[in-house]
C-alpha cells in the first residue's frame, strides 16, 4: 500500500479536491483506495456525504479502543472507502503528545490497512504541527498543490527549509500547480519561473474551474458529474498518471 | 475482526442473492421494496453480459464469477467471489490476457488466477435490471438492490435479486434482509450465474486430468495401451480448436505434450501392436511433432522475453523490446501455417484412422509377444529397463563428457517419466509421487542445461534473422550478444550442478524403491534381473 498525503501549510489551495478526485480516479482504475479525512473541518467527508464522526474520536483511535478499520465507510463508488473526519481531530496534536513515539502514531494506526488497499490518501489540515510530522513519517509522497502566487510559493519554501532541518529520506515531494488562472499575469510568470528553480514541480497544472467549486453542491468527485473530456477531469487524470509514474 | 489480517478479497461489498417468489407479482414486490423497505428506484438498464473464464476454469475454480458488462452507459468488468463484489471496473474492451487488466491489486489477483491463459467467453446473456438504493438523509447510498431478469438466447429469463451491502452500514443491510424475508424472498444458496451455466450446458469444472483413468493390473497390455492412447487422442482433440485459433499458447503446448506422449508410448511398448500398422501412425505423429515445433518455440520466447530482459541491464533490457516485434511477426506467420496444416485433410484423416485403430476390439489370439500379457508385467519390465538405462547413462557422465551424453540422458529420463505417469494407477500413489519428484529434479537440471544451449543458438539465429529484415540496431545487437554470454555462463553453472542432482536420484532409497516396484523376478525376465547397485 502506498500512502499519499495531500498537504500544504497554506489553506485553500485545493488539497481536498486533489485528495478526493485522485482517490476517485485511482478506484476507477481498479486500485483499492481509502481516504482518511484528517481535517477536522471534514470537507472530504462532506463531498462523499459521509457523516464526519468517528466513534471514540481521536483518543479512541490512538488508545487502540477503536481500531482504524472499524471507522472505514464505503463511499458510493466501488473500491473507494473513506475514514471520516471527526471534530476531535482538532485536538489530535495534544492527544499525540501523550503517546510513545508521538511522531509515528498515525503510521502505526494505518499499518493494518496495508493488506486491504493499494492506496491510502490522507487529506491533511493546513498547518505544520505534530500531525504533519506524523504524515511526513507515514507517507510515501506528499502531493503539494501550489497556487502560483507569492504567498503560496513562500509556504513551499518554508516547507523545504523544514525538511532541510528535519530530513525525510523516503518521502517524495510532488508539488504541482493548482487553481491556475492563465488570465492572470502572476500565474503565468510564476509558472514559467518556478519549474526552473524547483524542477520537482510536476508538469500537470490543475486549472481553476467552476466544476471544482460545484463539487460542494453536487457532493461528488468532478469526474462523476462532468464529461470525461472536460479539461478539469483530464487535468486530474494527467496528474494521477504523472504521480503513478513517479511512485 | 478489526485489526485481524484479512485476505485481499475480504473488503469488498457483500453480495447476497435472493429468489423472487412466484406467488408475488412484480408490481407488488416493487411496491414493498419502495414502501416497506424504504428504497428509491433509479432508472432501469439493459445490459449485455459476457461471462468469462479460462479454459481450465481458473476463476470459477476459486468460487469467482467474472462478467464483462456492456450497457448504453458504459462497459464494466465485474468480478464476484467469496460472497463479495471484488471489483467493478470501467474498462474499454473485453479483456483477454492478464496484460489487459489494470496493474492494481484487483488486476494482479485476477492475473494470478489466469496465469498465461486467456479469458474466453463462456456464455452471453441479456439482463434487464431495475436498480434500487437505500439512501440516508444526506442522500448517501447505504446499499443497493438490483432486480434482475437475465436470459440466454431470449429464453424464459431467470429472475433474482442481488443485494450489495456497503462497508460501515450494517444496519441498512439487516433491515433489508428482514424486509425481504417478510416478502417471502429466500436467499439463493449460490451465485445465480451457475443456474444460467446449467441451462446453457456450460461446463463449470475443468476437464479432469488426461490420465485420470483406471487400469487393472491384470488388464491385457494391448487393451490398456489403447485406453491410454485414446485418452491422449482425446486430449489432442480437446486442444485443437484453441490451437487453431491461437486462443492462448497453452492449447498448443498441451496439444504437443499429448503428441509427444503418444510417440513415446508407441516407441516403448514393443510387441503389443503389429509393427507394420504402427509404422504409419508413428510417422504421422512425428510429422505432428515437427509442424507444431516452430510456433511453440516462438511462443516460449515470447512468454519468457520479460525474464530475459530482466537479466540484462535496464537499457539493454529495453532494447530487447525490438525482439518482441520480430518474434510476434514470425509467430503469426508460423501460426498461420500451422493452422492450415492442422485444419487440413491430412490431420483429419490421421485422427479418424487413429480413432478407428484405437476402437478396434483386441484380437482373441495374438502372435505378438506382449499383447495379451498383463499390463502390470509389461509396464513394470519397461520401467525397470528404462530406470537401469538412466542409471547407466548417468554414471557414465564425467566432467569431460560431451553435451550429447547429457542430451541422451535427458531423453531417457523423459521416457521414464512418461512411463511412470502412464501407469501410475498400477502402483501405490505415494511411491510414484516420490519417484516422479526425484526424477523431476534431475530432469529440471538436464532440461535447463539443454534449454540454455538451444536458447543461445536461437538468439544467434534471431540476430541473423533480424539483420536480414533490417530490424537489428546496434543496441539490439549488443543486448543479444550480452544475453548469449549470460546464457553461456549459466549453462556452465548448470552443468556443474549435474553431479549433485544425479547423485540424489541414484541414492539408495530411490534405487530400492524402483527395484521393489518394478524389478521383475528372475523367472520372469532373467536378463533384466541384474542388480542396479
Amino acid at each position: 500500500m502506498k500512502i499519499l498525503a495531500s498537504y500544504n501549510i497554506k489553506g485553500g489551495v485545493g488539497k481536498t479536491a486533489t485528495a478526493v478526485n485522485l482517490a476517485w480516479l485511482a478506484s476507477r482504475e481498479g486500485y483499492r483506495t481509502v481516504i482518511w479525512d484528517l481535517d477536522p473541518q471534514g470537507a472530504a467527508s462532506f463531498y462523499f456525504r459521509i457523516r464526519p464522526k468517528v466513534k471514540g474520536g481521536a483518543k479512541g483511535l490512538l488508545t487502540g479502543d477503536r481500531p482504524l478499520d472499524e471507522a472505514v465507510r464505503a463511499t458510493d463508488y466501488m473500491g473507494l472507502d473513506l475514514i471520516p473526519a471527526d471534530f476531535s481531530y482538532r485536538n489530535l496534536d495534544v492527544a499525540l503528545q501523550d503517546a510513545r513515539k508521538p511522531a509515528k502514531q498515525l503510521l502505526r494506526l494505518m499499518k493494518p490497512l496495508a493488506d486491504e488497499y493499494d492506496f491510502l490518501i490522507l487529506d491533511a489540515s493546513p498547518n505544520i504541527s505534530l500531525v504533519s510530522e506524523n504524515i511526513f513519517n507515514a507517507a510515501d509522497a506528499l502531493l503539494l498543490p501550489l497556487i502560483p502566487t507569492t504567498l503560496s510559493v513562500r509556504t513551499y519554501r518554508q516547507l523545504l527549509s523544514f525538511f532541510e532541518k528535519h530530513p525525510q529520506k523516503r518521502l517524495l515531494l510532488l508539488p504541482f500547480f493548482s487553481m491556475v488562472d492563465r488570465r492572470r499575469g502572476m500565474h503565468r510568470e510564476l509558472m514559467d519561473e518556478l519549474p526552473r528553480k524547483y524542477p520537482e514541480i510536476l508538469s500537470t497544472a490543475i486549472p481553476y474551474a467552476s466544476q471544482v467549486e460545484a463539487m460542494g453542491s453536487r457532493r461528488q468527485p468532478v469526474g462523476v458529474f462532468s464529461s470525461a473530456n472536460h479539461p478539469i477531469v483530464q487535468a486530474y487524470r494527467s496528474l494521477w498518471n504523472e504521480i503513478l509514474n513517479k511512485l | 475482526m478489526s485489526g485481524a489480517k484479512r485476505g485481499p478479497n475480504q473488503r469488498g461489498p457483500q453480495v447476497l442473492f435472493y429468489a423472487v417468489p412466484a406467488r408475488i407479482r412484480l408490481k407488488e414486490l416493487v411496491c414493498r421494496l419502495v414502501g416497506a423497505c424504504g428504497l428509491h428506484e433509479l432508472p432501469a438498464q439493459r445490459r449485455h453480459c459476457t461471462y468469462l473464464d479460462t479454459f481450465d476454469r481458473a476463476i470459477l475454480q476459486t468460487d469467482g464469477v467474472l462478467i464483462y458488462l456492456e450497457s448504453e452507459q458504459d462497459k464494466h468488468l465485474l468480478w464476484r467471489g467469496q460472497g463479495r463484489l471484488q471489483a467493478s471496473l470501467p474498462i474499454e474492451s473485453q479483456p483477454r490476457m492478464a496484460d489487459d487488466l489494470p496493474p492494481s491489486r484487483v488486476g494482479r489477483e485476477l492475473a494470478k488466477r489466469m496465469g498465461i491463459r486467456a479469458l474466453l467467453p463462456l456464455l452471453q446473456t441479456r439482463q434487464s435490471l431495475r436498480r434500487f438504493v437505500k439512501l440516508d438523509d444526506e442522500d448517501k447510498t447505504l446499499l443497493r438492490l438490483d432486480l434482475i431478469d437475465e436470459s440466454v438466447d431470449h429464453k424464459r429469463p431467470h429472475r433474482y435479486l442481488a443485494v450489495e451491502s456497503m462497508i460501515g452500514y450494517p444496519k441498512a443491510l439487516k433491515d433489508l434482509r428482514d424486509g425481504l424475508a417478510r416478502c417471502g424472498c429466500r436467499p439463493l444458496p449460490r451465485d445465480p450465474s451457475h443456474d444460467l451455466f446449467t441451462d446453457a450446458d456450460v461446463a463449470t469444472q475443468p476437464a479432469p486430468p488426461w490420465n485420470d483413468y483406471q487400469l487393472l493390473p491384470g488388464e491385457r497390455a494391448d487393451v490398456a495401451a489403447r485406453l491410454i492412447l485414446g485418452k491422449l487422442r482425446q486430449e489432442m482433440q480437446r486442444n485443437l480448436d484453441g490451437t487453431l485459433k491461437d486462443l492462448d499458447s497453452e492449447f498448443l503446448h498441451d496439444f504437443r505434450v499429448s503428441v509427444r506422449r503418444t510417440r513415446s508410448l508407441l516407441g516403448q511398448i514393443k510387441g503389443v501392436f503389429p509393427q507394420r500398422r504402427l509404422q504409419r501412425f508413428s510417422e504421422a505423429f512425428a510429422w505432428l511433432g515437427s509442424i507444431t515445433g516452430p510456433t511453440r518455440d516462438l511462443d516460449v520466447y515470447l512468454l519468457t522475453l520479460p525474464d530475459y530482459q530482466a537479466r540484462l541491464p535496464s537499457q539493454q533490457g529495453e532494447a530487447l523490446g525490438a525482439l518482441r516485434d520480430y518474434l510476434v511477426q514470425h509467430q503469426k506467420s508460423e501460426q498461420r501455417a500451422l493452422a492450415k496444416l492442422l485444419g487440413g485433410a491430412r490431420y483429419k484423416k490421421l485422427m479418424d484412422d487413429w480413432g478407428v485403430f484405437l476402437a478396434e476390439p483386441p484380437p482373441l489370439r495374438s502372435h505378438l509377444p506382449n499383447a495379451a500379457l498383463p499390463v502390470v508385467e509389461v509396464a513394470g519390465r519397461r520401467i525397470w529397463k528404462l530406470f537401469r538405462r538412466v542409471i547407466r547413462e548417468g554414471r557414465a557422465i564425467s566432467a569431460q563428457s560431451p553435451p550429447e551424453d547429457l542430451h541422451e540422458l535427458r531423453k531417457s529420463c523423459k521416457k521414464l517419466r512418461y512411463l511412470l505417469e502412464f501407469f501410475k494407477g498400477l502402483y501405490p500413489e505415494a511411491d510414484i509421487k516420490l519417484l516422479v519428484a526425484e526424477l523431476k529434479q534431475l530432469q529440471d537440471n538436464l532440461g535447463d542445461y539443454q534449454d540454455l544451449a538451444v536458447q543461445q543458438a536461437s538468439f544467434e539465429g534471431f540476430r541473423g534473422g533480424m539483420e536480414k529484415e533490417a530490424m537489428l540496431t546496434e543496441r539490439v545487437d549488443a543486448a543479444l550478444v550480452h544475453l548469449v554470454e549470460l546464457l553461456a555462463e549459466r549453462e556452465a553453472e548448470v552443468r556443474k550442478e549435474f553431479d549433485e542432482h544425479f547423485r540424489r536420484f541414484e541414492a539408495k532409497p530411490v534405487r530400492r524403491l524402483f527395484a521393489s516396484l518394478f524389478k521383475p523376478s528372475k523367472a520372469d525376465s532373467p536378463e533384466d534381473a541384474q542388480q542396479v547397485e
